[in-house]
């Protein structure tokens, strides 16, 4: 745990404690702890996962990490269980795993170099490790890393694709270089329009096109885009891209490159498949901001995260005593505005009442909320909590469905029994 | 500066499988990019797949990726969604599989790891 996440929750847990002792209201202990599952979704009061998907996937250890649900092994895919989100911060060894292509390098960080160039370079520089440690001014930031898929199993209908629930996601304190000081060594020229990122993982035949990917350059300058070499104080997993990946805060997974080995500054656009062809909206579907020199006819390349929730503290068709509160309690997060408000509901949406949010760890983490609403009639209650951003952006109602299955911010329904 | 080694998940144990037939080790699963590796992937890919006409050709999948990706997009695709996603790995993934081997590996998939057809 940072220094940081341990003063946030010891805040938190002090406010949101006295705020109940001085209401009147029953301080209960910590919340307790739900066993792990298999990541079925319908406990939690979404669609359930496709038959194949709830089947397959179990807990697996990889090296360096806690059981994780695999949803494929080679090339690995493991999302990570409930129960690592009762905090705003996630363990290294709770993060989730995503690799596309199944030959994944084991690299030195002794022999690592980071290899800077392009045609909008003056001249092409290579750093090392301890030169992307000492030469620049070292960087922080608190940002949610979510795969644009995350949630796709709950898609009705369901989409081809890895069928994650809702853990492929994880929020952690990045610390690294800023990619706009590294570009500056290099002698950044005026016609760059896009910054290319490369990863050591190779596809396991020839033809399998390189996990490259690319950002405008406004957001590849944007002092918050880091090339991490530190997470929660500690060097990466092997599995999140030792010994160091792209970070860009409020953007979508598939930007954050894992194991950077490349970057390149370029005049045209990327048009490889994972940026031309894959990880594409339909056009004019979300108000999501436009990654302008990559717009098709038809779609547009994903940028940031939706707004959304997760209810962390309940499970469908738990049994909570009369007079008793039902702890709603859960994290928020959006594209990089902030969370403005997380509302609650136990009547399945006829009334709502605002959240107390947790500490503000910056505009791109996790926002902790909570509220203890007396459970007053027996019967059963459907919970729901729903967040809006700073931006005034709020979760739908109903899917926006797309062909790959991206931005699930559907509101959770969680169904709860009070006896 | 680096080696490509399936030691990085060697040591992957499985912890909880869901109740039934054993599964092969994280290990076994993840191959090395050798040809002969890629071979003995596919042969592995063909043992773990339901044993029915079409399992041979399907087995080829197992080359790039292993089998849970079949299995956890199941079963919900019909026999136009398998042939989108198998001409999707040839096109766009570069799988080695022959174009006149699409049609029997897309009914090989809907068969048996496709939506059930409708009862009439």
């Amino acid at each position: 745990m940072t220094r940081i996440e341990l003063a946030a929750r010891g805040r938190l847990r002090r406010r949101l404690l006295l705020g109940a002792a001085g209401t009147g209201a029953l301080v209960l202990g910590p919340v307790r702890l739900i066993a792990a599952s298999i990541g079925g979704t319908a406990e939690l009061g979404f669609t359930e996962l496709p038959d194949g998907a709830l089947a397959d996937q179990s807990l697996q250890v990889l090296p360096g990490k806690v059981p994780l649900i695999r949803k494929t092994a080679r090339p690995p895919n493991f999302e990570t269980p409930i129960e690592y989100f009762r905090t705003p911060i996630t363990r290294n060894d709770a993060f989730f795993v995503r690799w596309h292509l199944s030959s994944i390098p084991e690299l030195d960080a002794a022999s690592w170099v980071l290899t800077v160039g392009g045609e909008s370079v003056q001249r092409e520089q290579r750093f090392t490790l301890a030169q992307l440690r000492s030469e620049f001014e070292p960087a922080s930031v608190n940002a949610v890393c979510q795969c644009s898929g995350n949630r796709r199993g709950l898609f009705e209908p369901h989409v081809p694709g890895v069928q994650w629930g809702v853990g492929a996601m994880g929020n952690a304190a990045w610390r690294g270089a800023r990619v706009k000081d590294v570009l500056a060594r290099a002698g950044l020229k005026d016609d760059a329009v896009e910054v290319v990122f490369d990863g050591a993982d190779r596809g396991a035949l020839d033809g399998i096109p390189d996990f490259v990917k690319s950002l405008p350059i406004e957001t590849a300058l944007d002092p918050d885009t880091l090339i991490a070499f530190e997470m929660n104080g500690e060097p990466l997993p092997p599995m999140n891209g030792y010994p160091a990946r792209l970070v860009v805060p409020g953007w979508t997974g598939t930007y954050w490159v894992k194991s950077l080995v490349g970057i390149r500054a370029t005049p045209t656009p990327e048009s490889n498949f994972w940026m031309g062809t894959a990880y594409r909206l339909p056009r004019g579907k979300f108000r999501t901001p436009s990654f302008k020199s990559q717009v098709k006819e038809a779609n547009e390349p994903i940028t940031t995260m939706v707004v959304n929730s997760l209810i962390t503290s309940l499970r469908a068709g738990q049994h909570i005593q009369r007079g008793r509160p039902i702890g709603v309690r859960g994290l928020a997060w959006d594209g990089g505005s902030g969370i403005a408000r997380v509302d609650v509901s136990i009547d399945g949406g006829a009334t709502w009442r605002p959240a107390t949010l947790g500490t503000d760890l910056g505009r791109y983490s996790f926002r902790e909320f909570e509220l203890r609403v007396p459970a007053v009639g027996k019967g059963a209650h459907v919970v729901m909590a729903r967040a809006t951003s700073r931006a005034g952006e709020t979760q739908v109602e109903r899917l926006i469905h797309n062909p790959a299955g991206y931005h699930h911010n559907v509101i959770q329904r969680l169904p709860v029994e009070v006896v | 500066m680096s080696t490509h080694v399936a030691s990085v998940v060697a040591c992957a144990i499985t912890v909880a499988v869901a109740a039934g037939a054993a599964r092969p080790s994280l290990a076994q699963e993840l191959t090395p990019t050798s040809a002969a590796a890629l071979k003995a992937a596919v042969q592995a890919s063909s043992d773990e797949l339901a044993d029915a006409p079409g399992r041979e050709k399907a087995a080829q999948c197992g080359a790039c990726h292993s089998l849970d990706y079949i299995r956890m997009n199941s079963r919900f695709l019909e026999l136009a969604g398998w042939t989108t996603v198998v001409n999707k790995m040839i096109n766009a993934f570069g799988a080695p599989i022959p174009k006149d081997d699409v049609d029997a590996v897309a009914r090989y998939l809907t068969e048996h790891y496709g939506r059930p057809a409708a009862t009439p």
